[in-house]
């Protein structure tokens, strides 16, 4: 298991290096001169002014070194300056941060609290009205697109019944977020918990522990849910990266003061730092989300940590 | 190859009475919901899309055509936008905008993605897991959030947005197609290819690419409704199309300035959406179900 973490924590290093990597080569993709295009802001430049941008972003390195100063700076824990503001770009993320981590797990409590059981249920009784009308809302969930989910439930819940509020920054403002983020990953929980389920149940020890004249309710949830709750884990570590991508729009939708907002607005100020900055702070979370995960995963079944 | 035939040509009399592969590949589409209703309304999008100036019963682009913010009647059926704009028009045109966008995305998506995905997968060894290993890294990076990086320095534009979402898209054709190469490639007729004399250029193109092919189909149509849903959702952020573009997206991100008072401007452009991205999603489970009705069994 020690040798099992190790290596996965290499594995993720070596990501993160990557990662960087191509982060920090973005900003070459700007058409023109890029610093140029930085102090657009600041109606006339001067070239000593463009000069010392460069200098300071490394700019006037050959394309090799860039990344090593790149990386050199954030080591130290300088994530460089935003544009806009000339505030620490570390610290805006920072501040941030809790925000859009509130809502992504609040988002994924929904998705696996309601998908889980859903596919459950309707894989137990697979075949059944209730099955097709599950399995037809799971299309519909994995279809709406969220942005405008979020904008019917702001119409039918802050605005035609008065139940919650448009923003805020209190827990009864998170739920209409939560939700609107949550029916998607909900979905497509369920729709892999039923087929997790169903492939389990053709087993032979399901048949063997029903035959042995076990109750149903052991059957089901001692022999038949820890094999299939271990398929769903494994997506539940990509679940949870597309929850924060998905967080990104849904956050825009309900004015919710998290990162993607920030990045939105970077983006509209290209404020390039900042949204390399945010790039590469949402990298690392799903890089340790997903060591964290297939650590959990190693344990739930012990033949992973073998292979 | 003529290695089938005498094969085929051997089996029990009995056997001979079925159904052509034809026919009860035909039977099972006209049995499975989820190939008909999809497929019915992706042909449905594609002719409104074509034939959207004769349907459009407004130019959507026009200006003052009704009164401002009118509720939906009988002359404006969706009701008009800020600017007097008719939405039913607007979104019949956005129909074009939002075909050509998912076709654009999933050609750059699905070629770039096919040519990495077959290379490691036919070519292997360490240079195919080097390949693979930077696809798995870049996969479990949402999609969203590649489109927006590129979107971000690109320069936000319909164009970029459309290469944006192509490339976020290169990973998941890229897996899709290393593993149907790999587990096609240890088929006997590959080697057999081989024996032969064919090239690598050969055995993959004129061998292997056939038999990807039909699960590429299904791949690319689910693709297609999540290259829908970012592209949206890019000019939604204002990251997208840029006005007085007729994109759903951009009309749901100009009409929710007046959800209060004319929730009809963010209807229309959204169920059109939904719709679309649905039937696509329904016609890739459909054609999944017909080319391999094992899953089918399995998760039915």
């Amino acid at each position: 298991m020690t040798r099992f973490i190790l290596r996965r924590l290499f594995t993720a290093l070596i990501t993160l290096i990557i990662s960087s990597f191509l982060v920090c080569m973005l900003i070459h993709l700007i058409p023109g001169d890029p610093v140029a295009m930085m102090m657009a802001q600041n109606s006339s430049p001067t070239p000593e002014q463009l000069a010392a941008m460069r200098h300071m972003l490394g700019l006037d390195l050959p394309l090799w070194q860039q990344y090593f100063h790149y990386v050199g700076r954030l080591l130290t824990g300088d994530m460089g300056r935003s544009i806009f503001g000339s505030e620490p770009v570390g610290k805006l993320l920072l501040e941030r941060l809790p925000n859009t981590f509130a809502l992504a797990f609040a988002g994924l409590a929904i998705a696996i609290g309601f998908g889980m059981p859903l596919g459950f249920f309707a894989a137990y009784k697979k075949g059944s009205w209730a099955d097709s009308a599950l399995m037809a809302f799971a299309v519909a969930g994995v279809s709406v697109p969220n942005f405008w989910l979020g904008l019917m439930l702001v119409l039918l819940f802050s605005m035609t019944l008065g139940w919650l509020p448009v923003a805020g920054e209190d827990w009864r403002s998170m739920i209409l977020p939560a939700v609107t983020l949550g029916v998607t990953y909900m979905a497509i929980i369920a729709r892999m918990t039923r087929s997790a389920m169903i492939e389990v149940f053709s087993e032979d020890f399901i048949r063997t522990a029903r035959a042995k004249g076990l109750p149903e309710s052991i059957v089901m949830f001692r022999h038949a849910l820890r094999p299939a709750m271990i398929s769903v884990v494994t997506i539940i570590g990509v679940v949870f990266g597309y929850l924060m991508g998905g967080a990104v729009v849904v956050e825009n939708v309900f004015s919710w003061n998290g990162l993607g907002r920030l990045a939105i607005q970077a983006i509209n100020y290209r404020d390039y730092p900042l949204i390399q900055g945010f790039i590469l702070l949402f990298a690392t979370i799903i890089v340790v989300m997903s060591v964290l995960l297939d650590i959990a995963y190693a344990w739930l079944d012990p033949r992973i940590s073998v292979q | 190859m003529s290695v089938v035939v005498p094969a085929a040509q051997s089996l029990p009399a009995p056997l001979t009475r079925m159904a052509s592969p034809r026919r009860l590949l035909l039977r099972r589409m006209l049995r499975s919901r989820s190939f008909l209703i999809g497929g019915g309304i992706v042909v449905f999008v594609a002719l409104v899309a074509i034939f959207a100036p004769g349907l459009a019963p407004f130019d959507p682009d026009r200006i003052g055509a009704g009164k401002r913010l009118a509720a939906p009647g009988a002359k404006f059926l969706l009701g008009t936008d800020e600017f007097g704009r008719d939405i039913l028009s607007r979104v019949i045109f956005g129909a074009r905008y939002t075909l050509y966008i998912g076709l654009v995305a999933v050609g750059i998506g699905l070629l770039c993605g096919v040519v990495i995905g077959a290379t490691a997968a036919y070519a292997g060894g360490w240079f195919g897991g080097l390949l693979m290993r930077t696809i798995d890294l870049l996969y479990t990076f949402p999609d969203v959030l590649i489109a927006l990086g590129l979107v971000a320095f690109l320069g936000p534009n319909l164009t970029n947005a459309m290469i944006a979402v192509g490339i976020s898209a290169i990973p998941y054709y890229a897996r899709v197609t290393y593993g149907v190469v790999l587990s096609e490639r240890q088929k006997p007729y590959v080697d057999a290819a081989q024996v032969v004399g064919a090239g690598h250029l050969r055995v993959v193109v004129r061998h292997l690419m056939p038999n990807v092919l039909p699960p590429m189909i299904v791949v690319a149509s689910l693709g297609f409704s999540a290259a829908v849903l970012s592209a949206a959702a890019l000019s939604f952020l204002g990251l997208g199309a840029q006005p007085p573009t007729p994109e759903w997206g951009l009309m749901l991100s100009t009409g929710r300035n007046y959800i209060t008072r004319d929730p009809w401007l963010v209807i229309g452009p959204g169920v059109a959406i939904f719709i679309t991205v649905m039937a696509f999603n329904l016609f890739g489970d459909g054609v999944r179900d017909l080319l391999d009705p094992r899953q089918r069994q399995r998760t039915q």
